[in-house]
Parts: C-alpha cells; sequence; structure tokens
C-alpha cells in the first residue's frame, strides 16, 4: 500500500487522475502538432503563394510621372506649358443599373447616355474613364451628383496653351495621352516627352508608403525645354497687321513669315485663320497645318529676282542690256502680258525690269537664259527641295521637269507661273539676297535644354551655305532697294530705314486646270534695314477683292510689320548716329 | 541579484534603442511623405499661377486692354524717338576684377549651390 500511496504523491495532485493527466497531455500534443502542421502549411506547402499577396499587399510598385518638357519664346516667356487637371472615371462593378447611372451622369460630363455607356463597356470592371481632363465646373458638377464609389476624380496633367491662338500653326497641339499630334509637339515629341520613373516602397497599414524603405528602380525624367527663335511680341504684331490686311481685303486668308536672315531663325510665323491649341478639336483640321510651310502657291513677280539673279550669275545679261518692253508680246503662239504696270514707252535694263515687274521683260531674259539653266539657278536657291526647316510636314514645292515646259513655260515660270513655292522656300531665298549670296537653315527652335537648365541641342545651329555670287546678291539688292524707292514697292517704304523688296501678283490656279479669274494672290517679300539686314519679312495675301496688286496689299503690311518689329528690336533708324549726343531724332524728322 | 538585472537590462537596451530608431525613422517617413504630398501641391499650384500670369501677360490681351479699357492708342511713327547714344555712355573702362568680399560671397553662393536638392 505503501509504495502506491507515495507513487500518487510524486506525480498527479490529489483528485486529478493519471488517465484524465494523460489525456490533457495528449490533447496539448495534438494541438501542438496542428499548429506544426499548420506552420508547416503556411511557411512550405503555401509559401510562395503567400509570400506574393504579402508583397502585394506591403511592397508598393509606384509610377511616378514625369512633366512633359515646357516651351518658351526667344526671352523665356512660356508658350506651352503643364496644368493639372481632373479626369472623370467610372467603377462598372460599383454601377447597379448601367443605364440609370448613363442617364443621371451624361448631361454633367457632355456625353450622349449611350456614349457612357460605351466607355463603361471599354473599360475593365473596376475602372473606366469618362471624360478625361476636365474644367472645375465639370468636376464640381460630378461631386455634386453624390454617386458614390460608381465615379470619381483623379488628378491628371494637361498641356495649356497661355497665348491661346498665337502661333497655334507653329506650336501645334498634344493629345489627351501627352503625345504630340501637331506642330512642334510633334516634331519634338521626343525631346519634350518625359520618362515615367518606377520604384518600390513599403507601405503601411492604411497604405501609406513607407519612405524609410524606399528604392528607386528607374529615376523619373522630365521633359526637355524648348527654347525658341520665336519671339511672342513681334508674332502678335504679325498675326495683328496680317489679320487687318485679311480683313481690309476681304481675302481668304494670309500668311506672314519674319525671320533673321542671318541665323534662320524664325522670329514669326502668322497664318489666318487660325485656331487655339488649347480646343484645338473645335477647329477643322484643314487649319491645323502650318501652311508657311506645307502649301504651295505661284509666287508671281517675286520669282523675277531669281530670274535676275540667274541671269547676271550665268552671264547671258549684262546690268546695261535693254529689252523692248511693248506691253505684251507673243511667244509660242500665247500672249504675255503686264500685270502690275502699263506699258513702257522705253527700253528696260534687268534692274528695270525688277523695278517695274515687267513680264515682258522677264520673259526675253528667261528666253535668253534657257530652260536648263534657268532650272539649274532654281534648284541652288533651293525650291523644289524642303528648307529642312524643324517642323513637321513641310512641303518641297513643284518644280517640272524642263522636259514638260511646254509652249510659254519658260517665260511664264520667269514671271513665277507655272511653279509652286512655299512661302518658306520664297523667304530663305530672297533673304540670301540680302546677305551676300549666302542662305541660311530655317529653324524654329534655337536651344533644347534638359531639366536642370543644361543645353543638350542646338538644331539651328547649321552654318549658311553660298546660292549665288556675292557680287549678284548685292547687285539684286539694289535692284530691290529700287522697287521700294521708286518702282511697284514703295508702299513698302519706311521711314528711317532702307527698305528692299519686291512686289507679287499671281493669279490663282483653277481646280480644273488654267487660272482662276478675278483670283489673286498678292505677296511682298522684303529685307530691313537693306544695309544692315536685321529682318527678312514675307507677307502673303490669298485672293484679296478689291484691290489685288502686291504693292497695294501685301507691301503695307509688310512696313507695318517691319516698323513695329524694328522698334521693338531696339534697331535705331539709319539717320540716328551713335555718339551724335546733340539731338533727338524720330522716325518722323528723317529723310525719306 | 542586481548583477543578474543589470545584465538583463543591458542586453534588452540595444533592442530598445532599435525599436525606439524604427519608430523615429518611421516618424520622419511620415514627416517626408506629408512635406513631399506638400511640395506636389504647390508645385501643382505654381504651375496653375504660372499659366495664369503667362494668359494675362498675352500681348494680344494688354492691347485689348490699353486700347478699350484705358483708351490708350499706339504711337504714331512721329511720337517716336530714337535717342542717340551719348559718347560719355560708352566709355566704359574693362571689367573690374572681383575684390575679396565678392569672392567669398561667390565660393559660399557657389556651396550652396552645389548643396541644394538635386533637379528630379
Amino acid at each position: 500500500m505503501i509504495p502506491r500511496a507515495r507513487r500518487r504523491d510524486s506525480g498527479t495532485p490529489p483528485g486529478v487522475s493519471r488517465g484524465r493527466t494523460t489525456a490533457l497531455f495528449c490533447a496539448w500534443i495534438i494541438v501542438l502538432a496542428l499548429l506544426v502542421l499548420r506552420m508547416i502549411d503556411l511557411q512550405v506547402v503555401r509559401a510562395g503563394v503567400l509570400q506574393r499577396l504579402a508583397i502585394r499587399q506591403q511592397l508598393g510598385l509606384l509610377k511616378l510621372p514625369g512633366r512633359r518638357g515646357t516651351v518658351v519664346d526667344r526671352m523665356g516667356r512660356p508658350l506651352i506649358m503643364n496644368v493639372e487637371v481632373d479626369s472623370v472615371y467610372a467603377v462598372p462593378r460599383a454601377i447597379g443599373d448601367p443605364d440609370a447611372f448613363a442617364r443621371e451622369v451624361s448631361p454633367v460630363v457632355h456625353l450622349t447616355p449611350s456614349e457612357v455607356q460605351a466607355r463603361l463597356r471599354r473599360g475593365g470592371p473596376y475602372f473606366a474613364w469618362l471624360v478625361r481632363r476636365q474644367p472645375p465646373s465639370v468636376v464640381g458638377a460630378v461631386a455634386g451628383l453624390r454617386l458614390g464609389d460608381a465615379i470619381g476624380t483623379l488628378p491628371e496633367s494637361r498641356r495649356a496653351y497661355p497665348a491661346g491662338s498665337l502661333a497655334a500653326s507653329v506650336l501645334g497641339f498634344a493629345g489627351v495621352d501627352d503625345a504630340g499630334l501637331e506642330g512642334l509637339e510633334l516634331r519634338y515629341d521626343g525631346a519634350l516627352r518625359a520618362t515615367e520613373g518606377v520604384e518600390v516602397a513599403d507601405r503601411d497599414a492604411v497604405g501609406r508608403e513607407l519612405v524609410q524603405t524606399q528604392r528607386i528602380l528607374t529615376p523619373v525624367h522630365d521633359g526637355n525645354t524648348l527654347v525658341l527663335t520665336l519671339d511672342e511680341v513681334i508674332q502678335h504684331i504679325a498675326e495683328r497687321e496680317l489679320g487687318r490686311a485679311v480683313q481690309d481685303a476681304r481675302a481668304r486668308d494670309g500668311m506672314a513669315i519674319v525671320m533673321d536672315p542671318h541665323t534662320g531663325g524664325i522670329l514669326a510665323v502668322a497664318t489666318l485663320p487660325s485656331f487655339d491649341s488649347n480646343q484645338y478639336q473645335d477647329a477643322p483640321p484643314a487649319l491645323w497645318k502650318n501652311r508657311a510651310i506645307a502649301d504651295v502657291y505661284e509666287p508671281g513677280s517675286t520669282f523675277k529676282l531669281f530670274l535676275a539673279a540667274a541671269a547676271l550669275s550665268s552671264g547671258v545679261v549684262a546690268p546695261e542690256d535693254r529689252f523692248p518692253d511693248p506691253g505684251q508680246i507673243r511667244i509660242n503662239g500665247f500672249t504675255i502680258h503686264d500685270a502690275e504696270r502699263p506699258t513702257h514707252t522705253s527700253l528696260l535694263t534687268l534692274a528695270e525690269i525688277v523695278k517695274y515687274s515687267s513680264n515682258v521683260g522677264a520673259a526675253q531674259v528667261a528666253t535668253r537664259l534657257g530652260k536648263v539653266r534657268f532650272q539649274q539657278y532654281i534648284w541652288q536657291f533651293g525650291f523644289g527641295s524642303p528648307t529642312g526647316i524643324d517642323l513637321p510636314g513641310e512641303a518641297a514645292g513643284i518644280i517640272r521637269p524642263v522636259t514638260q515646259w511646254l509652249g510659254p513655260s519658260l517665260q511664264n515660270i520667269a514671271f513665277g507661273q507655272g511653279i509652286s513655292v512655299t512661302p518658306l522656300q520664297l523667304l530663305v531665298a530672297a533673304s540670301a539676297l540680302g546677305t551676300h549670296g549666302l542662305a541660311v537653315q530655317p529653324h524654329v527652335v534655337a536651344v533644347i535644354r534638359d531639366a536642370a537648365g543644361h543645353t543638350i541641342d542646338t538644331p539651328g545651329n547649321v552654318s549658311p551655305h553660298r546660292v549665288i555670287e556675292r557680287e549678284v546678291a548685292d547687285r539684286i539688292l539694289g535692284m530691290m532697294r529700287e522697287v521700294v524707292r521708286d518702282g511697284t514697292g514703295t508702299k513698302a517704304q519706311l521711314d528711317g530705314y532702307t527698305v528692299a523688296g519686291k512686289t507679287g501678283t499671281a493669279q490663282r490656279p483653277g481646280p480644273r486646270g488654267g487660272y482662276e479669274p478675278g483670283a489673286y494672290v498678292s505677296s511682298f517679300v522684303g529685307i530691313v534695314p537693306a544695309e544692315a539686314p536685321r529682318l527678312a519679312i514675307l507677307v502673303v495675301v490669298d485672293r484679296p477683292r478689291g484691290m489685288y496688286f502686291g504693292g497695294d496689299v501685301a507691301a503695307p503690311v509688310f512696313r507695318e510689320i517691319a516698323r513695329q518689329a524694328l522698334w521693338y528690336l531696339r534697331v535705331p533708324p539709319q539717320d540716328v548716329r551713335v555718339g551724335d549726343a546733340g539731338g533727338r531724332v524720330g522716325p518722323g524728322d528723317v529723310r525719306r | 541579484m542586481t548583477a543578474v538585472l543589470t545584465i538583463a537590462a543591458l542586453a534588452v537596451l540595444p533592442f530598445l534603442a532599435y525599436v525606439a530608431a524604427v519608430s523615429t525613422a518611421a516618424h520622419i517617413g511620415y514627416h517626408i511623405l506629408q512635406l513631399t504630398q506638400d511640395v506636389t501641391v504647390l508645385e501643382t499650384e505654381h504651375e496653375r499661377l504660372q499659366a495664369i500670369a503667362s494668359s494675362l501677360r498675352a500681348p494680344d490681351r494688354i492691347e485689348r486692354l490699353a486700347t478699350t479699357r484705358l483708351g490708350l492708342q499706339a504711337p504714331r511713327a512721329d511720337q517716336i524717338a530714337a535717342l542717340p547714344i551719348a559718347p560719355t555712355a560708352l566709355r566704359h573702362g574693362p571689367p573690374r576684377a572681383p575684390g575679396f568680399w565678392e569672392r567669398l560671397g561667390e565660393y559660399f553662393h557657389r556651396s550652396e549651390a552645389a548643396a541644394a536638392e538635386p533637379p528630379r
């Protein structure tokens, strides 16, 4: 008996049977075993799945959006920038009745109910864009619907063009996904586009990023900044003066280009009618293109400058040679008339042919020059091939092969009919006459800078190339001065400055061949000041009504643009001498 | 007994310090996150204001306001004068070499610029 009682004392407490203790121990062992099994299940069997789940919950892969590059004019004034606006999305899974939702939302987001439903179907079950980049009024109205989780807004970056329609055809525009669609936005899309960054960071229980765990996988790069050669003020002057002329002449449209003849930097490109880049969708696509480089036109008498240069350069005509101008001449069975001036009684020199814009004289010079030689000079001046300006959609012009120069084609081309050029080609070629025969590379972007402000490219830094001998260019420039002093371009005269220029009045080609009766293109190309050119300007007015001569319609526009732009650029009148502090001289006081 | 407690305290102390450091880092992280969000908001606001300022400075608008609201007119040709530059204005000597204090100022300015946050 004694040993039995001793065993109970050492093993189990009094009143507890050994069997119950064993059962409890076994239960504990079983629970422990279950826990171990569960641990093995979690840590070994389902480890991969759970690890992925944990990473998804705790580790955030964040996209770091960069900003698209901005565009500024040559003085640093912003022309294109970014602003943050809200876009409206829907969560289709949270929408009970899509029909009712569409009916309720459609008037607020300015869509039809069927459009709303189509957009809901286009998105996934948890996200569908309804309208993007909306004004605050729409966003406020959406919030006012109180539709809970079914609809929401997200901030997005949008391109803003603070000057509205100013230089719209040059700047172009970018679409909703920040992709350039027209103009500089398209041409320099690669330089402007930002590179999205990627970072990984842990998240806390409420989804906040834990900065101390942040790791950048791909750094974000903002887009580059474009510094243009364009000047906002000169652009405004050009658009305003061209607009007045187009309105006064009741013309269909017009173009004006202002360029630095020494560098090829484009200071202004005005094309009318224009559009607002902020609302480009509202404008017809025909207005989106830059007609100063994409459209071709028959240059008319402005082309006589290049005929004269070719004639002098080739030596077929001497400066003192004279040509009769009876007002009309028959060539290959066709009659050629003078357009701008009445019959001349005396014989005309080459300079006078240019000065009085004699078609008859030009036809005789062209006959002496010959087709092949004339075409070579035309090519030499850059006609027939794009200038290479850094804008999309540039046309090459239309120069037919000499085998197709039938009938009076040679003589017609001599005064700019039967040949098509872009306004920019004509301006570049004419500006070479003001810079001793050196043609420049026209360009709109002066500098590309990265986000830190470092210069990474200068697209327009191309050396000028010679298109005609220096002596010939200087002689033609002298003829252009005579055109303005006492010829067809007197309305381009500018007090205090010497202007060199040439008028052009061309018939408009008809849609079915031949020329449209009563439809003209009036133009004027000029360089100012002629002694030390600062500006080369071309003005083209399409289909003016009433007066249609280039000297009457386009030359005054040239004068106004040149006058204001020269003052803005602080180019003093020629009669103001440096160091002469004795007087105060205004443009009204100086000699003509 | 005291020795055991001391050893235990010393053993626990690094863990406490570690927990405190992690907690402080987390706190500073949240603060940085808040500041980053503030910077983003301010940058957005700055861009918006820049856009507004640019549109307000547009030459077309200024001219319209000048002529309609203020009754101004563009000057006529005879109302503008070019002032000849006086010979004295042209007589500039060679550029003066920077002095000691200017060089010192430039040095600190460069140091500050170098220490500034790099651009994004």
